[in-house]
């Protein structure tokens, strides 16, 4: 006889075995749901050293010696918080560097109210950024410190390095957009036909939950069905749902953003392009990226859909540094701070470079501002460019073994972690 | 005749019987449809909203005779049979377990099986409906706006015209709020009819897969692709800017009005606390300027 076209005998078992299973971890996750979970974001011990209004500056406590002489400051976007970068223990960048023995600062930019709606770009470049520069400088007794931007941040480092360069002894850049002339990625289209100015002057500050919808509209179908059928399917497992609430915590935590820099952003980047071109202006001044000759490492994601590849790759052609290393990711956004791949590749790979680049300061302060960087300056201007893809894995450098301490390896768990998903989704 | 023999005659008497009244059931529910009156859209060569509802029944109904086709063949009869003969112990299983969680899902499984409609080409919108919203904008703004921008007269003249245009402008925003919730519904909408047709395919090449699980992934794939194509569309960006513009005009009205009802309490307007702000930024810098000029770094 024929095999039927529909089992329906096996569909009913298979059926029963679900609901079975369905109830099973139903009374599970009751008990974790219930149970104490752990959650908290951001965990690893901090000073604030430095306040202005709103803007905190943040410094990480080492638990050894430093083991470079260059203090790291790290500026995050205006758009959700730095706390993603110590998001999960066994994920965080911020433990990574303190292993590595670098000296860490990040700005807490924190939750702008009705009263910073008239902070522009330069307030926050300018202003806040050079002050929390300055106090570094000023403790450690240095003229120059490292700088590292993330996304938004990084756009605001560039910025930043290309008015005082003669402050910046590296610039790290990460998923940073400085060319916004791409129609890859729908973000990069949605903004260009977005009227800031009436926003603005609508909503004063724009509000976090608005952009947030926004972002979620940017794939439906897996950040707002998917994401929580896989939290249901995995609701019985206590770490999964750990990991899935610590991300659900950082996604959601979004400050406003202060109108004015909004409207600049919008305007003078996405619409009108000019930071690419050295034609942006800040506090009067003309941002000229030839004046960024400090070394310049830039990080971005193969599969980023907000800042796609061909938002960042240009910024190393265009700056005036002769020592440049692009890396493309094989990730997407955040993938590159939260997953378990990039844990590996991403942090040792800047303390490297750093400890490669972290000679002290011989050049009189004066004369800094007009050299590239001390270090290893080639000769002539080498510009590097490295794509790291999971099949490339074994052929891309290894981590020294004391770069992947025992704490940081992921524990198995027998299939991909959601968090990695939502991140590579994002 | 033996006594298998005759119980596998009458289970398939029986099941035939069951077939059969399920099918005049869907035809007797399309016959009892009212008849839907032209949709003003279709005379543009399009599918108007309206015939969406009836397409719905009528897929519904191809739906179920596609399934009584398949369910009638032999082979397809003495699975079922096998699985109506198993059913005490299955019940008696899924019962212990969750027995409407499992109701639900197998009565969702049957539902969704079998041809629906014609072909469906994934990752294209025929129609996006907006002739239908157009239209319903067009009345309002010819036959009910202007009596929200009736001259006012009298001492509360420009409070009561406020008023009016916040309502003005609400009326406009819940219309291009309805017109923008009926795009993002699109995609569910194909994703379902690419759906049956995906399940069209499998029940006739008898890979019809036995979890749920299967079906959902595939699901999600199609409508993760639905989505992106209109997002895409110059019509999802058109409505998208409108909603934008419609909301930002709704909040400016709405906000004009409530500052007229804090004028009457001791509180102060954002418009009045914006102008403190920027004269606060303004002072600020003013004094970091000086600051940096009477102590240079």
């Amino acid at each position: 006889m024929d095999q039927p076209k529909i089992p329906l005998d096996l569909i009913l078992s298979s059926l029963a075995e679900d609901a079975e299973k369905a109830q099973a971890r139903a009374t599970k996750a009751s008990e974790v749901l219930l149970s104490e979970l752990s959650t908290d974001i951001a965990v690893t011990p901090y000073d604030v050293v430095y306040e202005e209004d709103r803007v905190k500056l943040k410094h990480y406590r080492l638990e050894g010696e430093a083991k470079l002489k260059t203090p790291l400051l790290v500026v995050y976007a205006l758009i959700n918080r730095e706390t993603m970068l110590d998001l999960q223990p066994d994920r965080s960048v911020v433990k990574s560097f303190l292993r590595d023995g670098i000296d860490l600062y990040m700005i807490d930019w924190g939750y702008p109210t009705r009263k910073d709606r008239y902070l522009t770009i330069d307030d926050h470049v300018n202003g806040y950024i050079d002050h929390a520069v300055d106090f570094i400088r000023r403790k450690h007794s240095l003229p120059r410190i490292n700088l590292m931007g993330i996304c938004m941040g990084g756009s605001f480092c560039v910025m930043y390095s290309a008015l005082h360069p003669e402050k910046i002894k590296n610039l790290i850049t990460t998923v940073t957009p400085t060319n916004f002339d791409t129609d890859t990625g729908l973000l990069h289209i949605w903004m260009k036909s977005i009227d800031a100015d009436r926003m603005v002057d609508t909503f004063g500050n724009i509000p976090a939950d608005l952009m947030n919808l926004g972002f979620l509209l940017l794939n439906p179908a897996r950040l707002m069905i998917d994401k929580y059928v896989g939290f249901l399917e995995n609701v019985d497992n206590k770490p999964f749902v750990e990991n899935f609430v610590r991300m659900e915590k950082w996604i959601f935590d979004s400050p406003d953003v202060p109108g004015e820099t909004f409207r600049q952003f919008i305007n003078d980047c996405y619409k009108k392009n000019l930071l690419i071109q050295s034609k942006l202006e800040l506090g009067g001044k003309r941002v000229d990226l030839k004046r960024i000759t400090m070394p310049v490492l830039n990080f971005y994601g193969m599969y980023d859909h907000l800042v796609p590849p061909a938002a960042c790759e240009m910024l190393t052609r265009n700056v005036g540094s002769r020592d440049t290393e692009d890396i493309n990711l094989d990730t997407g956004h955040i993938g590159i701070y939260v997953s378990s791949k990039c844990q590996r590749e991403f942090a040792p790979k800047i303390a490297r470079w750093l400890m490669e680049r972290d000679e002290p300061d011989a050049v009189p302060k004066a004369e800094a501002a007009v050299r590239p960087a001390a270090g290893k300056r080639p000769a002539a201007k080498v510009r590097r460019t490295r794509t790291v893809r999971k099949k490339a894995e074994a052929e891309a450098p290894k981590p020294a073994p004391e770069e992947i301490p025992a704490e940081k390896k992921v524990p198995a768990r027998g299939k991909p972690s959601l968090t990695q998903l939502i991140s590579e989704t994002i | 005749m033996d006594d298998n023999q005759q119980g596998k005659t009458a289970g398939m008497s029986f099941f035939n019987d069951w077939i059969k009244s399920g099918t005049d059931f869907w035809a007797s529910m399309l016959k009892a449809a009212p008849a839907a009156p032209e949709a003003p859209a279709e005379s543009h060569g399009k599918k108007g909203a309206r015939s969406r509802p009836m397409e719905s029944l009528e897929s519904a109904v191809r739906m179920w005779q596609s399934l009584a086709s398949v369910m009638g063949e032999p082979a397809m009869a003495d699975a079922a049979l096998k699985g109506l003969s198993a059913l005490p112990d299955i019940f008696l299983r899924a019962a212990q377990a969750s027995w409407d969680v499992c109701f639900q899902i197998q009565k969702s499984g049957i539902e969704k099986a079998g041809k629906i409609g014609q072909k469906v080409e994934a990752y294209r919108f025929e129609s996006l409906d907006q002739e239908s919203f157009q239209a319903l904008r067009e009345i309002y703004e010819k036959e009910i706006r202007q009596y929200f921008y009736i001259p006012q007269l009298g001492l509360t003249r420009f409070y009561q015209e406020r008023v009016g245009i916040f309502l003005d402008r609400l009326n406009l925003l819940e219309a291009t709020l309805g017109e923008f919730m009926a795009m993002l519904n699109l995609p569910f909408e194909q994703t379902n009819k690419v759906m049956q047709q995906e399940m069209e395919r499998l029940t006739r090449e008898g890979k019809v897969p036995k979890e749920a699980k299967s079906l959902y992934n595939l699901w999600v794939k199609v409508l993760e692709g639905h989505f992106m194509t209109l997002f895409k569309s110059p019509e999802y960006n058109q409505t998208l800017a409108d909603l934008f513009i419609k909301a930002t005009d709704f909040i400016v009205a709405k906000n004009e009005v409530f500052q007229d009802i804090l004028q009457i309490l001791p509180v102060p307007t954002y418009k009045e606390v914006d102008e403190l702000y920027r004269d606060l930024h303004a002072l600020k810098k003013r004094v970091r300027e000086l600051e940096g000029q009477l102590n240079p770094a």
